[in-house]
């Protein structure tokens, strides 16, 4: 019998050939308070997993609160889009939730951690592994409403067993987490059968420091400096992301002068890493000039830093509402501020202007350090896509947007974004070079236009804040020098309730997994150091 | 020398045959010409190995830029090495996880006698923003002594530079003093 409505003259209806997506969904969800979050039951979480593999929407995280599990998706490419994010969430009825891995393997490090840190475990998850606790810490399940016991037992790492044929013809080899350079402590145990990497396994871990578990229920000014330290590289990022999200919740609007500012800081950092991240390339495949160069500009810039902020990695300047307030002793004072940063933006693209182009070509010609790099560490678009990798590294294969084309700060500031199609080493070198050069135009830029702001405008770099005693939420996207950063959080009574990140570092940590089987053993540090991982934030 | 505490006993546990041995390998090292304690060791100059014990990785960037910025290692009679087995002194960044504790462990017992301990850093003294929790122990501060400590969030390298020399020159400069150049065990 045929079940479709007959509207009239006994004619039915055409059925509804329109496939639902997971965002759709999503928003047949009962929304919540703001426009952007929404509730589902089991049923429908469901339905919006089964739905979540075929949908273009960006996946940006998953995290747990205590009751609810929480995804985030982006509404549409972020290149197209901009942040758009739609937030699900699904009341936990037992320790257990239906996984997001299995549809989309960028959930996998989230599910991990939720386990190891709520003991709430994902069915079907395509990684049970545990994450970060690895049987040391001094409870189990420690934001859990009732944390287990401390475990008992050896302390012996466990691995997965190695397959048959590096068993029978090749070796294991493993390297860190103690390995006298300054790369973050993590442990790659590494299958080698036939002189080449069969099998890679992170056991992460190591710098796990509890951010999440320090964040709740902290002050702002607490969380603040918590979102500074989730990972040197990108302290600026975070602490901008951080704070725009306390903006978004509270409703505040920073003044251009603050923004700008922001601006400034965020593209020092980003020239100040990337120089790193590209100074550790070089140096693994022992190209000493280059290397010696790139660390060099890196210390240079990092002086200028130091000398117009106080701080040479640019920390604790950025806070909800603009720029650090009057009274830090050890901060600038507004009226100084501006000055000090339009002479930043001069010094950082007078020292960079020249060097970063001779570095350049010196990168191209150092004999044999093309051919290292090429065709080596290669992540395709699919495997790009299928993490959903943003950033840089996913932008040197032609998938991912960049953020700044769509951020306020960035509205009038003309930029390219630099986007390629190798997905190889070298491809990420130029890249993450093209960015520097992208950032220095950007600084060059700003240094008439924040010393030409009106003397007023200096005055206002930080509004007052007045934090809202009932509960609220808010979100922000702000492109890092690796990755788009995302903060969730949600305010009561002035306080940090929850806050939710996502760093690009877990899934840059699978893309290096993804690509090193096959390589030679040789190439493990520059396919490595060429996606910039910090261990860091990919432990929180 | 500024923000350096040269002999801080934080674990409140002394060795004299130990602390004896590291004085004489600093005064071998830097000694003026003339008399001077013998040598302990053959080598020279100063070598130390870099642990980061799980922290914001700030301290470990400043150290690299130490390493590689350009400040004259050698010729403040400093060195790093990749591997504990031939360094004089462990440098432990981060505020030290429950899970970096062994690897630490490790380290430390599989360096050469004389050795030393510095700590750089807020979150290697004391933890800094990472107070002891459920994974992290809260620095060195009540697990062991140390030679040294440079504070700072993070230190620059030059802050990093002046303490390790003045640890070494206060060491030399008051042979008799016994608090200066102790050793954990």
């Amino acid at each position: 019998m045929n079940s479709f409505p007959v509207v009239f003259g006994n004619v039915p209806a055409l059925p509804d050939t329109m496939e639902k997506t997971a965002r759709d969904i999503i928003r047949s969800g009962e929304p919540a308070a703001c426009h952007w979050r929404f509730r589902l039951d089991e049923l429908k979480w469901q339905e919006f997993v089964r739905h979540l593999g075929n949908d273009p929407a960006v996946f940006i995280g998953l995290w747990c609160d205590g009751d609810e599990i929480c995804a985030a998706v982006n509404d549409g490419s972020i290149a197209e889009t901009g942040p758009q994010p739609l937030m699900v969430s699904y009341r936990l009825d037992g320790p257990r939730f239906p996984s997001l891995s299995r549809v989309r393997i960028a959930a996998a490090p989230f599910e991990r951690m939720i386990r190891d840190l709520w003991g709430v475990e994902a069915m079907e998850g395509s990684d049970l592994r545990p994450l970060v606790d690895h049987g040391t810490w001094s409870c189990t399940a420690p934001l859990a409403k009732r944390p287990g016991p401390a475990p008992f037992g050896s302390d012996l790492p466990e691995f997965v067993r190695p397959d048959p044929e590096i068993a029978a013809h090749g070796m294991i080899f493993g390297r860190g987490p103690a390995t006298g350079s300054a790369d973050g402590p993590v442990h790659f145990r590494l299958g080698i059968a036939n002189g080449l990497i069969r099998t890679v396994e992170t056991r992460a871990g190591y710098a796990h420091r509890g951010i999440i578990a320090r964040m709740r229920g902290a002050t702002i000014p607490r969380v603040t400096e918590l979102a500074g330290r989730v990972g040197a590289g990108s302290a600026v990022a975070h602490q901008w992301a951080f704070s725009a999200a306390v903006e978004n919740a509270t409703g505040i609007v920073c003044t251009t002068a603050a923004s700008r500012s922001r601006v400034v800081l965020t593209e020092t950092e980003r020239i100040a890493t990337h120089l790193l991240t590209l100074a550790r390339t070089a140096r693994s495949v022992e190209a000493a000039s280059v290397a010696t160069g790139l660390y060099r500009l890196r210390e240079q810039i990092l002086c200028l830093c130091g000398k117009a902020t106080g701080r040479r990695l640019l920390m604790d300047f950025i806070c909800p509402g603009g720029l650090i307030p009057l009274g830090r002793q050890d901060m600038l004072s507004f009226a100084g501020t501006i000055s000090e940063l339009s002479g930043l933006c001069v010094d950082v693209v007078s020292a960079c202007r020249f060097a970063v182009s001779e570095l350049r070509a010196l990168w191209q010609v150092v004999p044999g350090m093309k051919r290292r790099l090429q065709n080596v560490g290669r992540l395709t678009e699919e495997q790009s896509k299928m993490l959903g990798l943003q950033g840089s590294a996913g932008r040197a294969c032609g998938y991912g947007g960049d953020l700044r084309l769509h951020l306020n700060a960035y509205g009038d500031i003309p930029f390219r974004p630099a986007v390629s199609i190798g997905g190889d080493i070298l491809t990420r070198s130029e890249i993450l070079f093209e960015e520097i050069t992208e950032s220095i135009r950007i600084l060059e830029n700003l240094a008439d236009r924040i010393s030409s702001d009106p003397e007023d405008e200096a005055e206002s770099l930080c509004v007052s804040v007045s934090m809202p005693s009932e509960r609220c939420d808010g979100y922000a996207a702000i492109e890092g020098p690796h990755g788009p950063v995302w903060y969730f959080v949600t305010l009561e009574n002035g306080r940090i309730e929850h806050c939710f990140i996502s760093d690009p570092a877990p899934v840059l940590l699978m893309a290096t997994e993804l690509v090193l089987p096959g390589t030679s053993p040789d190439n493990f540090d520059p396919v490595r150091y060429s996606f910039g991982v910090s261990i860091a934030a990919a432990d929180l | 020398m500024s923000g350096c505490r040269p002999g801080a006993l934080i674990g409140g546990r002394s060795d004299t045959v130990s602390t004896v041995l590291m004085r004489a390998l600093f005064a071998s090292l830097l000694a003026p010409s003339g008399p001077a304690l013998p040598p302990v060791v053959s080598r020279s100059p100063l070598m130390l190995f870099h642990v980061d014990s799980g922290g914001c990785e700030a301290c470990g960037f400043e150290v690299e830029a130490l390493i590689n910025g350009g400040f004259g290692l050698a010729e403040a009679g400093l060195g790093f090495v990749n591997t504990p087995r031939t360094a004089d002194m462990l440098l432990i960044t981060g505020a030290c996880s429950r899970m970096m504790a062994p690897v630490v462990r490790a380290a430390w017992d599989t360096m050469p006698l004389p050795k030393g301990l510095l700590a750089v850093g807020a979150c290697a003294i004391d933890g800094g923003p990472f107070s002891a929790n459920y994974s992290i122990l809260g620095g060195l501060d009540g697990q062991a002594s140390v030679d040294c400590a440079i504070p700072g969030c993070p230190p620059s390298p030059r802050d990093i530079l002046d303490g390790i020399v003045a640890l070494i020159s206060t060491t030399i400069m008051s042979p008799g003093n016994s608090e200066a150049g102790s050793q954990t065990g």
